[in-house]
């Protein structure tokens, strides 16, 4: 779906209705350039789960996660009026963003000295307490086995359940390279999986 | 088993939830081992969004909070961002050269007027590329030039040569029957329906989900137009519907039209007018329509109608032993197409009550499904509504061995009861 805007566009006080078709998403983000909260929490409620997501499979720390998504939407908000949308998903813009806050918490953790051995591809290293989190920690330990293009690719794929030209317009890739990526990475997990005893019950 | 036949495997296999039937051992134990740690993501996935909708209360209220803290007044609305205050081609070049002022004024005339004939001409050449994508759905005419195992060379006017994969999936049918490979041969019209695997210009390639023969071949190889892209509405402009492309979501379609200009016109078209094309009578490729305006859609999209009393071509044949359900023959290569209502899903499996009977439709990866007037979103669909009591009209080829109809495109309609 492409959620592409020109720059300027008739602003309307009328109300958002879920499940916009492009031309309704164009609308949106016209109104969401104005700051108009209408648009801004239609945004918000179509998009903090995903947002949530990507920042909490490169975070350790529940509450860091929902801190950093919170903090998301307030720079998207911020900074709505300096934003070309052209050509730009909202999602895909709303996860770059995610991406550079992740980023830069990750670097302020290891000044502290929390996690010298915390790199931008591999945050997730460890179990955490959630019940999740059994299996996810299996699961990052085998995702800390993979190269970070492959990690995204199954992040936004199947964490995030993104079509295959959905993740390729969010990694600035081709269709076919994400292809490519997606079975270097499965196959790279199902060793690592393997090699730790994962339960390894899929669909068959 | 090649690195890409793997990758496409695993994509129809991520789409349909079950590793396709043509995969050798070798293809499926591989793709078993991958889809291992697709179920384990998909488990994580899951605990994820337990969390992130707890979560979500809470900073729902924290954003709503800091818009009303922000306040609209901090940051003027941008709605009328200005356009920059820039000097254009011809000022630039010919304003600040004061010397040849008089002159470029008069170039600045001449070039002026030629601007203006081409901003009054609503079509722009558009590259082949760009009328396709990757991952499109797409029903295009042509021409078999070459054959091969797994695939065949088709010659088209719009795209040239194109690449055609055949699989153990691909389905093939003339107007009474279902054939096999052998009846592809050079020089014979067909139907492609499939997805765009490549859609470069000069390398094309479509795998196909059904091939429709025309059974009065040979044929002349078509020679190749240009293509024009509609970019603003004009009065009167209709023709023949020469090629149906559909976005993977099914929000965004493409028809090429022979409007008789020379050219073959690229027109991105709405998603109603297109999901009440497909779903109508008659084959899509043929149908004669017109642009009709609709100020509401964004520019460079446009609305469509069918012709009334535009002779389509053909219905779609029937398959073997004139099965139940299926519309008339066409003179042209055409889809098998039902109608009818859904009584029944069960995984892939749909039946469909028609006129003439229960017919059996089986869903493939490829299978494209427009949600019409449904009510149903493809996010329903994906989440196991079964559509059962919808009104649908479907379109593909057909298997002989299990007697159903394989579906290419679906459009589903409104509760029949309603």
């Amino acid at each position: 779906m492409n959620l592409a805007v020109r720059d300027t566009e008739v602003l309307s006080d009328a109300p958002l209705e879920p499940g916009p078709a492009d031309a309704d998403a164009e609308a949106i983000a016209a109104r969401a350039v104005s700051r108009d909260p209408a648009a801004w929490e239609f945004i918000f409620e179509q998009h903090y789960r995903s947002v949530f997501s990507y920042v909490r499979y490169r975070l350790r720390a529940l509450d860091e996660a929902e801190d950093i998504a919170s903090q998301v939407f307030e720079v998207a908000y911020a900074r709505a009026d300096r934003f070309d949308y052209r050509g730009v998903p909202i999602e895909g813009w709303l996860i770059g963003i995610a991406r550079n806050l992740v980023r830069d918490h990750v670097k302020k953790l290891s000044r502290r000295g929390f996690d010298a051995e915390l790199d931008e591809s591999v945050e997730l290293s460890e179990p955490d307490r959630a019940d999740a989190v059994d299996l996810r920690g299996d699961l990052l330990a085998a995702m800390g086995a993979l190269t970070g293009d492959q990690q995204e690719v199954l992040r936004l794929r199947f964490l995030l359940d993104r079509s295959v030209a959905e993740t390729a317009a969010l990694m600035d890739r081709s269709e076919d390279a994400v292809k490519n990526l997606q079975r270097r990475a499965l196959a790279a997990m199902h060793k690592a999986l393997a090699t730790a005893d994962y339960p390894m019950d899929g669909m068959r | 088993m090649t690195p890409d036949r793997l990758d496409q495997l695993l994509d129809e296999t991520l789409a349909a939830g079950a590793i396709p039937p043509e995969a050798t051992p070798d293809e499926r134990a591989h793709l078993e081992e991958m889809l291992a740690g697709v179920a384990a993501l998909r488990r994580a996935a899951e605990a994820v969004h337990v969390e992130a909708d707890a979560a979500m209360p809470v900073a729902r209220a924290r954003f709503q909070r800091h818009i009303a803290a922000s306040g609209s007044s901090a940051h003027p609305p941008a709605s009328t961002r200005p356009a920059k205050s820039r000097t254009g081609f011809l000022g630039g070049l010919f304003g600040s050269v004061g010397a040849l002022r008089l002159s470029a004024s008069v170039a600045a005339i001449g070039l002026i007027a030629i601007a203006a004939i081409l901003i009054a001409q609503p079509f722009s050449g558009v590259e082949t590329a760009s009328a396709l994508s990757v991952d499109d759905y797409v029903q295009v005419q042509g021409v078999v030039s070459e054959t091969a195992d797994n695939y065949v060379t088709v010659q088209s006017s719009e795209f040239g040569k194109l690449r055609i994969g055949l699989s153990a999936g691909t389905s093939i049918v003339d107007n009474d029957t279902v054939r096999d490979r052998s009846a592809l041969r050079p020089g014979y019209t067909v139907l492609v329906s499939g997805v765009v695997r490549d859609a470069r210009k000069k390398d094309i390639r479509i795998d196909a989900n059904t091939l429709a023969l025309a059974s009065n071949g040979p044929d002349a190889m078509p020679t190749t137009v240009p293509l024009k892209e509609l970019r603003d509405f004009e009065e009167g402009i209709e023709g023949t519907v020469t090629v149906l492309a559909i976005a993977p979501d099914g929000r965004g379609a493409r028809i090429l039209i022979d409007a008789g200009r020379g050219a073959q016109l690229v027109v991105n078209v709405d998603r109603a007018s297109a999901e009440n094309f497909v779903g109508g009578a008659g084959s899509p490729l043929g149908s004669r329509v017109r642009i009709i305006r609709d100020d509401s859609l964004p520019r460079g999209v446009f609305r469509f109608e069918t012709i009334a009393g535009s002779p389509p071509a053909g219905g779609g044949p029937p398959p073997p032993g004139s099965g139940p359900g299926m519309d008339g023959h066409g003179e042209h290569p055409s889809l098998v197409r039902i109608e009818g209502v859904i009584t029944a899903r069960e995984k892939d499996r749909v039946t469909v009550e028609t006129g003439r009977g229960p017919v059996t439709v089986l869903l493939r990866s490829h299978t494209r499904i427009l949600a019409g007037r449904s009510g149903l979103t493809l996010e329903n669909l994906r989440a196991g509504e079964t559509a059962v009591g919808h009104n649908v009209t479907i379109r593909g080829g057909f298997d002989e061995r299990q007697d159903a109809v394989i579906a290419d495109l679906i459009v589903l309609g409104p509760l029949a009861n309603q």
